[in-house]
């Protein structure tokens, strides 16, 4: 009762804010992008201050001050956070964007706020791709891979995410509208082939590539490095590039995709372009992080109860929050069973599956159906 | 001007508008009118490029199969029978959802001036901050005809007509309001743009249509003026039941009764 209040509150509250209660949620939205820009700011440098070494806020600002003033930074520092750090946290904001508006596009795209890279199973597909990569790479895929250096793993995940993604489109989609429900089952089907597939693959694997596999399981940051962050980047950069793109035609699609002809989309083209940002993302998050889950459907929830469902601002919105909150959510998995560390998806599945549920449970309430 | 040239659609494998030719001219209101599964929608869908077809369909004298989606939301707006929109957008939102397909002139004042003004012609003044699926059935088919008229604009600049593809517009909504809708499209269809209905209700047809297209089996069957083609014979050949036709004792729009001891 309490939860549904809030959430009450939380959507009329913007019409209310206007004085002639006219609708207009633009201004707020724009507010939101500003304070979620700062918000983002404020990770940035958490995320930076912030773990077991005891190198805090004060010399993470003594560093960035230094490339002003040329001052000395003991080595260690240096190293923690030029190093450590800030290849993670990077790291972190590419992955937390990309998961966070992939989750946006896939949700326009379904017309159903439930849709996720995670939950329908793209990042699986993904996580396939990149396995298939790990432990065949050194062998008989050896003379393809090799030749494409460090962007083998990412573009490996990207085939696996699209190769998933349209799939599900053809079989989950009739008449323009998806039902989550057969996108569940589905789903069901494609983890037993893929389950069986990676069964085989580690079966396969040696010591060294059983460890990558079982990150891939978990989901976690702490393997970032400056090159993996150059590994993803363009891709991750480029998808989120088409996003401005996309905000248009998944605000039509929304009336369903006849209409979104009739307003001027070119449905088949457009679909077929949001596919591919959306395994673009997906399969650079997944290669870079592995399984990180509910950021993709969490974060584009909140956003629509408190400014509404314009994706023109819903998706840059998501892009800063998802960041912000991959920020956080690393910094207490970081932090919680220091020395040690909680995987990344350990925490996102804590907070984001109750949240899910919530969702569920709200949609049967208001719509009798899922 | 909207010109069929011995238009076929087949779905599926069936034959579902055979060989319809017909025109219909910029400032007039034409209803299409015929029984369930008489190929009305079809028809309309492939007007409004949705569907690959046979023959030729022209709008504006450009065939519409070699236009863009971009090029055709330029010269048509299209309400579909029943919108389910997802998201919880307010109906301010939905109405100015595709604004920008079409090329409005005029900036933001414009685009607000011309919301608050399509709202109160759809009689719903004080809805702009309502949420779109909080409405009712005919208010929300009410905020999408507003949503279409939004995304046409003007119906005649420049003596370029603008098309206005309605399906069964009226069908959900009370007696008050169907007037209202009706007045409304006819009206765009006086200002010069062009209105195509498909009309489920007879005696509304006769009301406000211009022109009147009879379809049964994907055929066209009878058309012309409503008021000459309304004849109880030709509405009785067409929905191949027992009907009786009339004129009212104050005026000369034909009425139509079913005469249920013919029903079939």
């Amino acid at each position: 009762m309490y939860l549904s209040s809030l959430v009450n509150r939380a959507t009329h509250w913007p019409v209310s804010m206007t004085p002639a209660g006219d609708g207009d949620r633009r201004p707020l939205a724009l507010r939101t992008i500003w304070f979620l820009a700062f918000g983002l700011l404020t990770a940035v440098i958490a995320g930076l201050s912030i773990g077991p070494s005891g190198t805090g806020f004060g010399t993470v600002l003594s560093y960035f001050t230094s490339m002003f003033t040329g001052a000395e930074i003991a080595a260690r520092e240096r190293i923690i956070i030029e190093s450590i750090r800030l290849p993670r946290v990077i790291m972190g904001v590419l992955v937390g964007a990309s998961l966070a508006v992939s989750g946006a596009i896939m949700q326009g795209l379904f017309r159903n706020p439930l849709a996720d890279p995670g939950i329908v199973g793209v990042s699986a597909g993904a996580g396939l791709g990149a396995i298939t990569v790990i432990v065949l790479g050194t062998g008989v895929l050896a003379p393809v891979i090799l030749p494409l250096g460090i962007f083998a793993v990412p573009l490996a995940a990207f085939f696996g995410a699209l190769f998933t993604t349209m799939l599900l489109y053809r079989l989950a989609t009739r008449g323009g509208q998806t039902s989550i429900s057969t996108l569940l089952l589905r789903r069901i089907a494609h983890a037993a082939i893929a389950g069986a597939a990676r069964g085989i693959l580690i079966y396969l694997a040696d010591d060294a590539q059983l460890r990558d596999l079982t990150f891939w399981g978990l989901g976690s940051l702490a393997g970032a490095t400056w090159q993996k962050c150059l590994a993803v980047a363009p891709i991750i950069v480029l998808a989120m590039a088409t996003a401005p793109f996309l905000a248009r035609g998944l605000n039509a699609l929304a009336l369903g995709e006849a209409a979104a002809h009739h307003a001027g989309i070119p449905v088949q083209i457009f679909k077929r372009i949001s596919i591919i940002a959306v395994a673009g993302a997906t399969g650079a998050a997944v290669a870079a992080s592995g399984g990180i889950g509910f950021v993709g459907v969490v974060v584009p929830h909140l956003l629509r109860l408190f400014m509404g469902p314009d994706n023109r601002t819903l998706l840059p919105a998501s892009a800063l929050l998802g960041a912000a909150l991959l920020l956080i959510c690393d910094a207490i998995s970081r932090t919680i069973v220091a020395p040690a560390e909680l995987p990344i998806g350990v925490v996102t599945a804590l907070i984001g599956a109750p949240f899910f549920l919530w969702i569920l449970m709200s949609r049967r309430g208001l719509a009798g159906m899922g | 001007m909207i010109v069929l040239d011995n238009l076929s659609v087949m779905l599926g494998g069936k034959t579902i508008v055979d060989g319809v030719t017909l025109d219909t001219p910029a400032g007039s209101f034409s209803a299409i009118v015929g029984p369930s599964g008489s190929g009305k929608t079809t028809l309309l869908r492939s007007l409004a490029g949705e569907l690959p077809y046979l023959g030729s369909v022209k709008i504006a004298g450009k065939e519409v199969s070699g236009l863009t989606a971009s090029q055709q939301a330029a010269l048509r707006g299209v309400l579909p029978q029943a919108s389910y929109v997802a998201f919880p957008f307010t109906v301010r939102e939905v109405v100015m959802l595709n604004g920008a397909a079409s090329s409005h002139e005029g900036g933001r004042a414009e685009q607000e001036r011309l919301l608050t003004e399509l709202l109160s012609r759809v009689g719903l003044k004080d809805f702009a901050g309502r949420r779109y699926a909080e409405l009712s059935g005919g208010e929300m088919q009410r905020v999408q005809l507003a949503r279409v008229l939004f995304q046409i604009g003007d119906p005649n600049p420049q003596h370029s007509a603008k098309w206005l593809l309605l399906d069964e517009p009226v069908s959900s909504l009370d007696i008050r309001h169907q007037n209202q809708i009706l007045q409304l499209a006819a009206q765009f269809a006086e200002a010069g743009g062009g209105v195509v209905a498909i009309m489920h209700d007879l005696n509304l047809t006769a009301n406000f249509a211009d022109q009147v297209f009879m379809m049964n089996s994907g055929r066209l069957i009878a058309h012309g003026p409503a008021r000459e083609c309304m004849t109880s014979g030709n509405v009785s050949r067409v929905f191949e039941c027992g009907l009786t036709g009339g004129r009212p004792p104050t005026g000369d729009v034909p009425f139509i009764l079913p005469h249920s001891a013919q029903l079939s």
